[in-house]
């Protein structure tokens, strides 16, 4: 007969098991081909920040009448990315194990905190390394206040995940700091030269900053102990989408899982009758969706301030270009119901009528979307937004109703590596079409 | 004349012979032949049962019915024309709940119902939740039913709307007794009112209680 503490005696020490696990996954290739692996990896992505950097800066007209609004519009990329990035980490975690450890390793007595101690410690470092990134981004100094800061933040997440009603308060949090971010767009459009503050010395806010992240990261961790099997892998699910959609470069993946996921934890709704023909029931179950999960609405007027901006900050060509991007965004967001019927043969036989009527009845609402949003933004000469909202409906259109993946399809061999052509077929699909319209904008 | 000239139509005027008319099928994935000249007929009224072993191929044969697989050689009549999947037509004239089933994720069950009903001039919408026993859940979202509800909506999706074929793909599974029991009388409800079923089952007595011929694809 076993008592508690003897079985508590017999439990293996989270260390060891940390250790087993390591010894099991362990690459077992030479150090070189690791290190070369991860030469690789760091080198693309100097090379795609070093291009993507290139061409943002080749964007922002020089002789701009306010030169403090770069750096005023260059602060709220950098929160509104901050943001989405804590986003995406509550939808995963932050601190994630996988269904197989939730199921074997976190069933059993072993100290719950000590197993998650090194995850924890890499999200606090990673956090460090991107908050020392966004506040270098502002000013080099205050890259030493970034770094303190994105510590505090990832804590303050991973205290959020041990409850689900603290979760709930950060979702919130996030949504109204980026709602700021849209007001303060709103008012950087209105008034471009709002003067840039002078530079408050880094050392005494850099230490006030670093005392807050260590209480938080203490406190933190002390939480990881009370951290539910549930919590710790709720977003496995999401994680793993999300791998995939990357790895296929196919978002219609990961958003098809959340939308599932939000209905989910919707769970009843008030229900409604649909009235008239078919058509109008199609459209009525169409804008029920987009009132039920107002996303569509929120980055419709999250984006009406950004062409006004750009018009301040570049030449005309290039609020073209701006302005056909945030019209895809906006455009796709209200394309949930062409995405359901184009995704689902199920879903068409059962609603009846040919591809292409189900097709352009779940096409008037991102087309009106997207045409109400132009006639909000007339911040380009006629011919410009006429190609704008031709260009980015149909984009949307045809990322939308992209066929399967094709996994048989041939292979080509690029100096990337090799690439199924079935994937470059489908990612051009829609952005390509993108790319070729903001081609035609900078040639006019 | 085209039979269908009507192409909304799910009730032919001149067309007498049977709603579904195979002949020939054969269905290869790559060296795997699934079917293999595969021909039999259902007329309005009738049903027939497809039965067999597991990876016989009911399943790709029920898709071929509905156009969602295409045949290598041979051919899916219905109502005399050759099927295809985006065809109105059939759309209008099958009700089918494949292994493929799906919702809207984002409508509640009445309004899941309601829609399908609008979009093919159906109705009874009340009805069919009452009798599927959905009357309690309403309201919520398709993904928080039980598996065995889900069922029942799949098949409350076929019972909203008109119909000439019902193509049933094992639809007893999840059910439970009384779940079966009711299944049975309906689908022999529905052959008294003139609609042609083609279901794939392992259930014996669901077989014995409506089927009025097999297709054997394990012979």
């Amino acid at each position: 007969m076993t008592d508690r503490s003897t079985t508590a005696r017999r439990t293996t020490p989270a260390t060891d098991l940390r250790r087993r696990l390591r010894r099991y996954r362990a690459d077992p290739r030479p150090l070189t081909a690791r290190l070369a692996d991860l030469y690789g990896h760091a080198l693309y992505v100097v090379i795609v920040g070093g291009v993507l950097v290139s061409a943002a800066n080749s964007g922002v007209d020089s002789t701009a009448r306010a030169p403090g609004l770069v750096r005023w519009t260059v602060l709220v990329g950098a929160l509104l990315a901050v943001a989405l990035l804590c986003r995406a980490a509550i939808a995963v975690g932050p601190v994630l194990v996988s269904p197989a450890a939730r199921t074997w390793l976190f069933s059993s007595p072993v100290d719950r905190r000590q197993l998650l101690v090194p995850r924890f410690a890499a999200l606090l470092a990673a956090a460090a390394a991107v908050g020392a990134v966004v506040g270098g981004a502002v000013s080099l100094p205050s890259a030493a206040v970034g770094a303190p800061a994105g510590v505090f933040v990832a804590a303050v997440l991973v205290e959020a995940q041990a409850s689900r009603r603290q979760t709930t308060w950060a979702r919130r949090g996030i949504a109204a700091v980026v709602a700021g971010l849209a007001v303060f767009t709103a008012v950087l459009a209105a008034v471009p030269d709002l003067p840039w503050p002078s530079p408050a010395p880094v050392a005494p806010v850099a230490g006030a900053v670093l005392v807050l992240a260590t209480a938080a990261a203490w406190h933190a961790h002390r939480a990881l102990a009370a951290m539910t099997r549930s919590a710790l892998s709720d977003g496995a699910e999401i994680a793993a989408v999300t791998a995939t959609a990357t790895t296929f470069l196919d978002p219609g993946l990961l958003t098809g899982t959340l939308v599932q996921r939000r209905a989910r934890a919707r769970g009843a709704v008030r229900s409604v009758r649909f009235a008239g023909g078919r058509r109008r029931a199609l459209l009525r179950a169409d804008l029920l969706r987009h009132a039920r999960d107002p996303l569509g609405v929120l980055v419709f007027l999250g984006l009406l301030p950004v062409p006004y901006l750009a018009a301040h900050l570049t030449a005309p060509d290039g609020v073209a270009v701006v302005q056909l991007g945030c019209l895809f965004l906006v455009a796709d967001r209200f394309a949930r119901g062409l995405r359901l019927v184009s995704g689902s043969a199920a879903l068409r036989r059962a609603l009846g009528g040919s591809n292409a009527e189900l097709r352009l009845t779940h096409l008037v609402l991102p087309a009106t979307a997207a045409l109400l949003w132009t006639l909000a933004t007339p911040v380009v000469a006629v011919p410009h937004l006429a190609l704008s909202v031709a260009g980015a409906v149909v984009a949307v259109h045809r990322a939308a109703t992209a066929p399967p993946m094709r996994y048989d399809s041939p292979i080509l061999d690029t100096p990337m590596g090799t690439v199924p052509i079935g994937l470059l077929a489908r990612l051009f699909r829609g952005p390509g079409l993108l790319l070729l319209v903001a081609a035609v904008h900078l040639s006019l | 004349m085209d039979p269908r000239a009507d192409a909304g139509s799910v009730r032919p005027v001149l067309y007498r012979g049977p709603v579904l008319d195979v002949r020939g099928l054969t269905k290869a994935y790559g060296d795997l032949t699934v079917l293999r000249d595969v021909s039999f007929a259902v007329r309005p009224g009738e049903a027939a049962a497809v039965v067999g072993p597991n990876g016989a191929g009911k399943s790709t044969l029920l898709h071929c019915v509905v156009g969602s697989a295409e045949a290598d050689s041979g051919s899916v009549r219905l109502d005399g024309v050759e099927v295809r999947e985006s065809d109105p037509a059939v759309r209008a004239a099958v009700a089918a709940v494949l292994d493929d089933v799906d919702f809207f994720p984002d409508l509640s069950v009445v309004e899941h119902l309601d829609l399908l009903a609008h979009a093919h001039g159906g109705g009874g919408v009340d009805e069919v939740l009452v009798e599927l026993g959905l009357d309690g859940v309403v309201d919520q979202v398709p993904s928080t039913l039980s598996s065995g509800q889900r069922r029942r909506l799949a098949l409350a999706s076929c019972l909203v709307r008109p119909r000439r074929l019902l193509v049933l793909d094992e639809p007893e599974q999840r059910l439970d007794a009384a779940g079966r029991a009711w299944l049975a009388e309906r689908l022999t409800a529905e052959k008294a009112s003139g609609t042609a079923v083609l279901l794939a089952t392992h259930d014996v007595e669901l077989r014995h209680a409506v089927a009025d011929r097999h297709v054997d694809l394990g012979a």
